[in-house]
């Protein structure tokens, strides 16, 4: 676990000194200071929009910076050639993929959590609120979503280099976030082999939906079933692990070229 | 306390071969190569660009399967964790995570060895005086010049105080005192009963440090013994060098 | 930073996958674009072409599905009973609800930009008027806005209809005479006058002017106005009744203002189309 912890550490002295990270923040927060300048028509205390769109920046931005963060981890080690000076320590290759996750999971989950508190910030200044449990729970199911995101990225990040690697990622997640809760219904009308690539899509696409619980959040509506929860939180789990060890599949035996080195 | 065991060598390469699929026909970097680096010595590896150094290097490491052959680290298969744990590597031509500081560098290191609190602290310290940058311990890498990069690079493999010791070209590009600083470090090594494995073109470096030397061309494993019976009757090891080379090339064009 | 180009399968994968999903969304989007009309261009204009109906379009359902506290419409599903469905069915909000009184404030924002996206989105003028004078009790604002769809949209009758009612309920009922015979002028516009909705707003109009004319006495004209609403609804008796009424020359049962408020008068309480498909699918399990 140490060496888990300490690959995480460089990720994220990486993400904080490259600075790459606050230009997130001041784009949400360009975009939060213009939601509080926005008066419709004078009428005060309406925070649902501010809510809704707060947080939909945070899903948006949380999302791009997971993927473009998580695909670069395992390249950069190898084009730096920092791979080889890390491999001949006791750390192996199932560490370095792992601390490589977590990293990039942990960074990316506290700079989405900070959208959260802005947004938060901002709904309480527009005389809003949050109900504190169900921002828990949308916190962890949330924390979740963005570690299948993280998985996905590392995972692709050892197949291609790390451009195919965020756009495969980044097609496979938008289809997942737009496409997937919409089959059941357009199966309805679709038949034959439309109907049949939907399911595919359907069963092999990760389901986002289940992480999402911003209606409960924007509408005022209280915690959903613990139970619920659990399992969403078990089936984000599982994903995370199956695309981690598609990971280390792909990365146990990948000889490394001795990128800018010569 | 330097661990040896008393018979197996710090380094044993036995029948060790490397062939690269490529689209112009297999590339064979290593072929059938083997020999042993006993343990407390400074065995040098030498050989002209391309002759496999590097590769042998990446084998020992576990960064790359071997064809066939085996290769063993202090008596441990080369996979094994616990080989290196008590190894320490540099790099040819090194790089390193620029947005840390050199103390930073050195202490996540430790971390990776399991080493915390004042005992890493205390070792930090004073590898960053060993290598001449404790002035510079808290500044970003990133501002390092090239020779100060080697150097945390340098102190970088000596955080475990590895029982052996492996270097790739560790004095490319540096002035003549990095160079002698280097000299310095594995003399140091040498007195504390480790073993040093390093790779160079510097064959005058080679010749001052090295109590053997095993010579690499075109894979194959062209000489090796000690340093003075091999220079015998040449002027230098530099000399012997280029006639082996010089050989074994006529000897390839010819066969 | 060298760039190197990957020699696998997975890039064409990506890429191929990427233009198969901007084909799909471009198709879907192109279903939901209304007839080009002539219009101005506005910042949203330039900014999205003709995708900005879309937009629009989008933002007014986002406003509804604010009414109905974030759960979305009824649809029809395949199946229902997999383990992703019954969890999302416990995560998301599923309760058929409104939003009642200061609640309704919320829709208002996205009327709002539906209004901004496409400023002849002339339903989402009407509806942003509607919540604002029933749901908010502003009748000022809800003016405001009517007046601001009129100056984008001149020539649709429905912004004339929806003024004129406006104005009946304040009682000015000159000014709503005029805007009742500007709206008739202009119906059906581009709308299709065969079209449910279109008959309805034109026997609503035909009605209101007719009590306006049975105000001033001028009961010849109110009597062929109500035939002609008439005429598109047969089956509405009150008018059937009081067309004898004024034929007869008698005063009728019900004064013409108290009939008049009444018909004008809209609740927050009106049908809800999710309640009525809720109650189907009730009825069909």
């Amino acid at each position: 676990m140490t060496a888990l912890w300490t690959l995480a550490k460089i990720v994220w002295l990486e993400m904080l000194r490259k600075k790459e990270i606050y230009v997130l923040f001041i784009l949400l927060a360009a975009l939060l200071l213009a939601l509080i300048s926005l008066d419709v028509y004078g009428l005060g205390q309406v925070t649902g929009y501010v809510k809704e769109i707060g947080l939909l920046g945070a899903w948006v931005l949380g999302w791009i910076l997971a993927v473009n963060t998580s695909v670069r981890q395992l390249p950069q080690e190898e084009r730096r050639g920092t791979v080889f000076p890390l491999l001949a320590k006791p750390v192996s290759r199932l560490e370095l993929v792992l601390g490589k996750w977590l990293g990039s999971w942990t960074i990316v989950c506290g700079a989405t959590f900070c959208f959260y508190a802005a947004t938060w910030g901002v709904t309480l200044l527009r005389g809003g609120t949050f109900a504190p449990a169900v921002v828990v729970q949308a916190a962890l199911l949330h924390a979740a979503a963005l570690g299948v995101v993280a998985a996905l990225g590392i995972a692709l990040s050892t197949r291609m280099n790390p451009d195919a690697a965020a756009a495969t990622a980044y097609v496979v997640t938008g289809a997942s976030f737009l496409l997937v809760p919409r089959v059941p219904a357009l199966l309805v009308t679709s038949k034959g082999l439309s109907g049949a690539l939907l399911l595919v899509v359907y069963n092999l696409l990760p389901h986002f939906e289940l992480f999402d619980e911003r209606r409960r959040l924007v509408h005022d509506w209280g915690p959903a079933h613990g139970g619920a929860i659990s399992g969403a939180l078990l089936y984000g789990a599982l994903l995370t692990a199956v695309f981690l060890l598609l990971a280390w599949i792909g990365y146990r035996k990948k000889k490394f070229s001795r990128g800018d080195i010569l | 306390m330097v661990i040896h065991d008393a018979v197996k060598p710090a380094i044993d390469i036995q029948g060790l071969s490397v062939t690269f699929p490529s689209r112009g026909g297999a590339v064979r970097a290593l072929r059938d190569v083997s020999f042993s680096v006993e343990p407390g010595t400074v065995f040098g590896f030498l050989g002209p660009n391309g002759a496999g150094k590097t590769t042998a290097i990446h084998v020992l490491l576990g960064f790359l399967q071997p064809t066939a052959g085996t290769a063993t680290l202090l008596g441990q298969p080369v996979s094994e964790k616990i080989a290196r744990e008590r190894l320490g590597y540099l790099a040819e031509n090194p790089d390193t995570y620029l947005f840390l500081t050199g103390r930073e560098l050195l202490t996540m290191t430790g971390r990776l060895f399991r080493l915390r609190g004042a005992e890493l602290a205390k070792r930090v310290d004073r590898l960053l005086e060993e290598v001449g940058l404790s002035a510079a311990a808290d500044r970003r890498i990133a501002s390092y010049s090239r020779g100060m990069r080697q150097r945390i690079c340098m102190a970088q493999s000596l955080v475990n105080d590895p029982d052996l010791l492996i270097l790739d070209e560790p004095t490319g590009g540096l002035d003549p005192l990095g160079r002698l600083e280097i000299r310095r470090l594995i003399a140091d090594r040498r007195a504390a009963g480790k073993t040093v494995f390093f790779s160079s073109h510097e064959l005058s470096e080679v010749e001052l440090v090295c109590d053997q030397v095993a010579i690499l061309v075109r894979g194959r494993l062209a000489a090796q013994g000690k340093t003075s019976e091999l220079v015998g009757s040449n002027e230098s090891l530099e000399r012997y060098f280029i006639n082996l080379a010089t050989a074994e090339t006529d000897r390839k064009e010819d066969g | 930073m060298t760039a190197r180009f990957s020699t696998n399968a997975w890039p064409w994968f990506g890429v191929g996958a990427g233009w198969i999903l901007a084909a799909s969304l471009v198709c879907r989007l192109e279903a939901k674009l209304p007839p080009e009309r002539p219009d101005e261009q506005g910042l949203a204009g330039l900014l999205l072409g003709s995708s900005r109906h879309a937009l629009s379009a989008d933002l007014f359902e986002k406003a509804d599905v604010y009414f109905h506290k974030g759960v979305e419409h009824f649809e029809r599903k395949a199946f229902t009973n997999d383990w992703f469905q019954r969890t999302l069915g416990d995560i998301a909000p599923a309760t058929h609800r409104h939003a009642e009184g200061q609640e309704t404030a919320e829709i208002i924002p996205w009327l709002e930009f539906a209004t901004r996206a496409d400023p002849h989105n002339v339903e989402a003028f009407l509806v942003t008027a509607f919540w604002l004078d029933t749901g908010l009790h502003r009748p000022d604002l809800a003016g405001r806005v009517l007046l601001e769809a009129e100056r984008l949209n001149p020539r649709d009758y429905r912004v004339l209809l929806e003024r004129g009612r406006f104005e009946i309920e304040s009682g000015r009922f000159d000014p709503a005479a005029a805007l009742l015979d500007a709206a008739l002028s202009l119906w059906p516009g581009s709308l299709d006058p065969a079209d449910r909705q279109s008959q309805l707003d034109k026997a609503e109009i035909l009605t209101y002017r007719a009590f306006l004319f049975e105000f001033k006495g001028r009961n010849a004209e109110a009597i062929a106005l109500f035939k002609n609403s008439l005429a598109i609804f047969p089956e509405r008796t009150y008018l059937k009744a009081r067309i004898a009424e004024l034929e007869a020359g008698k005063e009728p049962e019900q004064s013409a203002r108290s009939l008049l408020s009444r018909l004008v008068k809209r609740s927050p309480d009106i049908a809800c189309k999710a309640g009525e498909e809720e109650e189907d699918r009730s009825e069909s399990d």
